[in-house]
Order: C-alpha cells, then structure tokens, then sequence
C-alpha cells in the first residue's frame, strides 16, 4: 500500500466522519424563566350521593377552597365561570371544557353517609392539561368531622400541588382580649386555622399569658397569675382539664416543650438576672442551663431538640444567641442594628423567626441559623410574637395600632404571612387577640 | 529660567492631573455587558436574534382616549433618516393630523395580525446612544432578580403589554413605548429572533413556577417534548430522574409545573419549514433565577 493510498484512506474516513457529525443533534432549550402566580385551581361542589349531604358536600368544597385560597399559592376558579357541571363530574371529566377556563387543576368529590351513620367523603385531584389523576383519598369520619376531612384533603392538594407539607389541619390558641385598656379582660381562647370552631378555654378571671402547644397538640401549657405569683398550667384541650405544673416566682414568658414532649424550657427572674431553665416533665427536676448575669429569656428548642435559641442581653443589648441543648457552646447569631427579641425555631429547621425593635418601630423578621440572610417581613407600630405553622412556611403573630388622638381605636388582631413575605392576612376573631401559637398537624 | 521651569511644572501637574481624571476611569471601566435580549414578542425568525434598538427614554404615553385609535404618544427619537420611512401601509387607520414629520404607524391592540409584518431590508437609522450605560432591560432584568424574596410580576406587566402591542413594522418606525430596545442592536439587520427564542418566549409565558421550594437551585427538570407540524403538542413527558421524581415532592412539584407548562402553551408558534429541527425537543426547565432563598 502506498503512502498515497493510505492519504486516499485517510482522506475518506475523515469525510465519512465529518458526514455523521452532520447528522441532527436533538434540540435542546433551556427554560430559566416563568412566572409565579398563584395556581388556578376548580373546587367545583362535591357530589352527594344521597340529597341529605348535599349541604355537608357544598360546604366541604367551600371549606377546601377558602384554604387554598388563603394560602395565597391557589386562585379558587369563580364557580359561575365553570362549562362542565359538578353533577355530571360524576359520569367523567370533560377535560377540554376545564381546559379552556384555564384551571391547572381540578378537586372532584363525592361525599356519603355510611350504614352507621358516618360520613364518607372520597376526592381526587387531576392534572387538567395532563388528563391524569394527581391523587386521591377517602376519608370517614363523623358527621360533625366534616370540617377536618375538608382541611385533611386541603392539605393533601396543596402537599402534591406544591411539594411543601400542609398546614391546615391545624389549631390556634391565643389570648382573646376585650374591655377598655384600664380594664382588659384577657382569655385563652382556641379556635381552627381558618377561624372557625372558636371557643374560649378560660372565663378571664384571672390574667392569662404566653399560651404554647405540646407536641401532641392536644397539651397547651399557659401562664395565670395566682395572688400576684405566676404560676404554669398544663391544659388538656379533649378533656378541658387543667393541671397545675407549679408555681414559678419570677417567670416571665410560659414554657415552651421540647419536640419530643418530655421536657419544658423556660426562663425565670431572680435577683434581677433572667436564666434559662429546662425541666424534666415526668421527674419534675429543674436544671438551669445559663449562668450569666445578664438577662436570657425567652428560650425555645430546635426542631431535633439539640439546640436552643434565645436572647440575652449580654452583649450589650438584645440579641439572639444559639446553644447546645445543655447550655454549653453558646454563640451569638444576630449583629444587627435594633433589638431582637422572642426567637423561634421554625419546625423545618432551616429558619429562626423574631421580633426586631428599632427606631421605634416593630418588625417581624427571619433568619438563617447562622445569623446569616435577615430578611424582614412585617412591620409596624407593634408586630411581635412571631410562630410556625407545621410547615415552617407560614407565620402568625399579632398586631396593634395604636389609638387616635381621642384615645379611640386601638386594637390587637392576629395576623399571618408567607415565608416570601406576600400574603399578609388578618385572622378572624370575635374579639382583639395577641400573643398567638401555632399547633402542630392534630394527629 | 526660573519661570520657565514653573511653567513647565506647572503645565506637567495639569496634564497628569487631567490624565488621571478622565484617564483612570478607563482601566475600571467594566467589559460591554453581553446583552441576553428579553425577547417579549413574537417577530419574523432570522438567522440571529436581533432585537429591536435601543431608544431614547420616551415620555410617558397619553391615557388612551376612548373612542379614538389608542395612540401612545412618542417621542420622535432624533434620527437622521438615512431613508425615507416606508409610506403607512394601506390597512392602518388614518392618524390625526400632527405637526410631527415623519407618519408613525399604529400600535393596534386589536388582533390585527393578519398582515404578518414584513421585514423591511431597509437600512435603519444610525442608532444614537449605544450607551453602555444601563440598559433598561438590564435594570428590569436586576430589580427582578432583587425582587426574589417578593416574587413580584413586573415581568410579567411588561409581558402583558408587549402583547398587546401590534408587531409593528420594523425599520426605522419609532417603537411603541413599552417595547425596549436593546444595545445589540444590529442596525444593518431586520428585527429578528431565532426559533429557540421564539419557543423559549412562549414557554416563558406559560410556566407557572410553584413558589418558595427548597433547594431551588436543585431542581433542574428535563421535559421531552413531541410536536406535530403545526405546532401541537403530540406528547411531553418528565425525563429526568425517576427515582428522585417518586421520592421528592418538591421536584415532582417542579416537574409536574413545567409538564403543565408544555402542555398549556399547546399549539407552540415555530417555522413549518424548520420543523425537522424541532420535532423533538428536550426543554430543560430551571427555576434557580425566579426562586430564591
């Protein structure tokens, strides 16, 4: 073979391989940007298999609807605007006429009542441009559950809508207030997420503080005044019944639990000097876990119960600081300008949730656990006392503005806000409230 | 002798004086800013992407009168027509008489889109001010991106009324007043935009993000998509991960978005007569820039 030849050989393969490179690569874009709105969702009636539920079946959608929509993720499609009625959603869903008033999503249900005389409420959800079901569930309860089954599919929709656990299935405990300000009338009061099922727990006799749920979310611990002493109770929200933990002279903030319910943390005066204290429920053992002269107060645990956040004024003025669940390796988060007070560990555990005072103003703020990205999210002429819902998404926390010159209009209400900071929603309540906590999913 | 070399020093301060003022500025100066063009109408497709130029900042438009042609007034940028302007096309409404000079063509909100606008090989106007100052794109692309903890939708008001506006005639008509040019702006060249910008625009307006995810700079969802010739969606489905799709409710949340994306923004505009390159598509949905933490 020749050198000429072996060139010729060259020469072909190269241009054999040049021709297959020619060949098309398949296409590939990337898509870096949408926008964020909230989703268009259907929550047409439920279906009712027998005339009796027709009523229980329109108000379980409207319950589901009004969560979702106060999420601020969802935009609950006007029912007037839909093609395909809820009634005959029964024989199959006609996708292209959910297609064309552009619901992402749609909640199909069909509620009845069992031989015993339960409820039985069965839903799904579908993916409308898909064609395909999302997810789907049967509940039972009794008939008065109908307002738990509602916030059960809630969540269950919002969980597989957006990735984030959900938060409805959940309670508020907070203190209720009436009465001029010389005479306020203060009551630990209970009620749903939404507003609903509200009741009062305490006839305000006596001046009720800094209500807290266990674990369980069936425990709220509180503090009274007894004859000028602040004593902690336990509070059995099924049973109503009250049990006394002890008196604690000195305490300013009711204790919180730690996640695995076996131990309360808080913080009491003595001498002048705030420390942090830990007590064993079961043995009733204290141990005291900051030794400072200064004021560390208002302590409350990681979600895993390794660690415990609080503020202290040891720095020189208020700020938050971070440590070990037995006290050692304390380190200061928060540099900011201000003073930070009431810190919450968000039940995600990626987030610290707090109070800032500064130039006369309040905010409601959040941080990482290092300190690092302060973002603040509300503010006002009094915003404090920031907690979690479940999800570690929402926060509820109370607000007062102050009265007018004729000393009129001064009110307290309770208020929620995303993560993001959109979403500012005043909660109902009969009356002024402050000071609230946010339970965990009810188990 | 003395004199002289006073004014000899003299004259050396003020030079390096001046040197350094007007000077030094120069080796700080930042690179020209690659221009990634927005693209937020749909116009003819061209070999490149050529945005429409860049404008002097027109005054706000009048308040649309009612019965009257909505005619956002404008500022007449100051160019030298190299050319004449191309005479008003035949289907436009007649303006009112104005003591401008050169006619301007309608911006009409109506969906008067049957006249595929032509683009005219005319040369363009000598665009003035290629400031590399900031762009106005540049600054809504960055008060966006500032915007992450409070996802607002100036984007999309922006989107919502280029849509509205007509695409007008490219040349040296003066643009309607929410359409931005851009400093790449090739003068020699019509208006044009590639057909991956041209399925990248409309998917862009059809992805609804899910908001606030964790680990957002994590989930990056590859939807492969099949389309029939006259644009229609035959078939899109999640390519990525399935292990991690039936695990993570936050990616299956993201995936199950752009999915909905795709087949949301059925049937998507693209050149019949290149469909042998799209057919098939894989679109790799990144929400990193929207979301952030």
């Amino acid at each position: 073979m020749t050198a000429m030849h072996h060139l010729r050989l060259f020469f072909a393969a190269a241009c054999l391989l040049l021709l297959a490179g020619t060949a098309r690569a398949e296409l590939v874009i990337d898509i870096t940007r949408g926008h964020m709105k909230p989703l268009p969702i259907a929550v047409p009636e439920f279906n009712a298999a027998q005339p009796a539920q027709a009523q229980v079946a329109r108000d379980i959608a409207k319950v589901v609807a009004a969560d979702l929509e106060r999420s601020g993720l969802f935009k609950p499609i006007d029912s007037r605007a839909f093609i395909q009625t809820a009634s005959s959603l029964q024989t199959g869903v006609r996708f292209p006429d959910w297609k064309q008033i552009n619901a992402e999503a749609l909640v199909q249900g069909q509620v009845e009542a069992t031989p015993d005389g339960r409820l039985r409420v069965e839903f799904r959800l579908w993916d409308v441009f898909a064609e395909v079901q999302m997810a789907g569930q049967a509940y039972t309860a009794s008939s008065q559950g109908w307002r738990r089954i509602s916030h059960l599919i809630a969540d269950t929709i919002y969980k597989r809508m957006t990735g984030e656990d959900g938060y409805f299935d959940t309670q508020i405990v907070y203190i209720a207030e009436d009465g001029p300000k010389s005479n306020r009338r203060k009551r630990l009061a209970i009620m749903d997420q939404d507003g609903e099922n509200h009741r009062f727990l305490t006839d305000g006799s006596d001046l009720v503080l800094t209500p807290r749920f266990s674990p369980t979310a069936r425990e709220i611990t509180y503090m009274s005044y007894y004859r000028g002493v602040p004593r902690v109770y336990i509070f059995q929200i099924d049973t109503a019944r009250r049990e006394l933990l002890g008196d604690f002279p000195g305490m300013t903030f009711a204790p919180r639990f730690s996640p695995d319910g076996n131990k309360v943390i808080f913080s009491m005066a003595v001498d002048g000097t705030s420390n942090i204290y830990e007590m064993d429920l079961p043995t009733r053992r204290k141990q005291r876990l900051t030794d400072s002269p200064f004021i560390d107060t208002s302590p409350s645990y990681s979600p895993d119960g390794s660690k415990v956040v609080f503020n202290s004024d040891r720095g020189g003025n208020q700020q938050i600081y971070v440590m070990n669940a037995d006290g050692s390796g304390v380190q200061r988060i928060s540099f900011g300008d201000g003073r930070y007070a009431t810190p919450v560990w968000s039940p995600r555990g990626d987030l610290i949730a707090f109070t800032k005072m500064k130039g006369g103003e309040f905010y409601i703020g959040v941080m990482h656990v290092d300190g690092s990205g302060e973002r603040l999210l509300a503010n006002g002429f009094l915003v404090e006392g920031p907690t979690w819902a479940p999800n570690g998404r929402v926060l509820s926390y109370w607000r007062e503005t102050p009265s007018d010159e004729r000393g009129r209009g001064n009110s307290s209400r309770l208020y929620t806000i995303d993560l993001t900071g959109v979403n500012e929603r005043q909660a109902v309540t009969p009356v002024d409230g402050s000071d609230p906590a946010w339970s965990p999913l009810i188990p | 002798m003395r004199r002289d070399s006073y004014i000899f020093s003299g004259a050396l301060h003020i030079s390096i004086a001046l040197l350094s003022v007007f000077g030094l500025p120069w080796f700080f100066k930042e690179p020209p800013i690659d221009d990634q063009p927005i693209v937020v109408d749909i116009v003819p497709l061209g070999e490149k992407t050529n945005p429409p130029p860049k404008q002097a900042d027109n005054p706000q438009p009048e308040p649309p009168k009612p019965e009257a042609k909505p005619e956002p007034a404008k500022a007449e940028p100051p160019k030298p027509t190299a050319a004449p302007p191309p005479p008003p096309k035949p289907e436009q409404v007649p303006l009112p008489p104005e003591p401008k000079p050169a006619p301007k063509p309608e911006a009409k909100p109506e969906p008067a889109k049957a006249e595929p606008p032509k683009p005219e090989p005319k040369p363009q106007p000598d665009t003035k001010s290629k400031s590399k100052a900031q762009d106005d794109l540049e600054s809504l692309l960055k008060s966006v991106d500032k915007l992450k903890p409070k996802p607002k939708d100036d984007l999309d008001k922006l989107l919502k009324t280029a849509e509205k506006v007509k695409a007008t005639d490219q040349g040296n008509q003066p643009l309607p007043q929410s359409v931005r040019g851009s400093a790449s702006n090739n003068p020699n060249e019509p208006v044009s935009m590639t057909e991956i910008d041209m399925i990248r625009a409309q998917i862009y307006r059809c992805w609804n993000i899910p908001a606030g995810a964790k680990d957002a700079a994590n989930l990056i969802v590859p939807i492969k998509v099949r389309l029939q010739p006259d644009g229609t969606v035959i078939s899109a489905e999640h390519a990525g991960d399935m292990i991690r799709y039936g695990t993570d409710s936050f990616y299956r949340a993201a995936a199950d978005s752009a999915r909905r994306a795709v087949l949301a923004c059925s049937p998507l505009k693209a050149p019949p007569s290149k469909y042998e390159q799209w057919r098939e598509l894989t679109l790799r949905f990144n929400p990193k820039e929207m979301v952030g933490q």
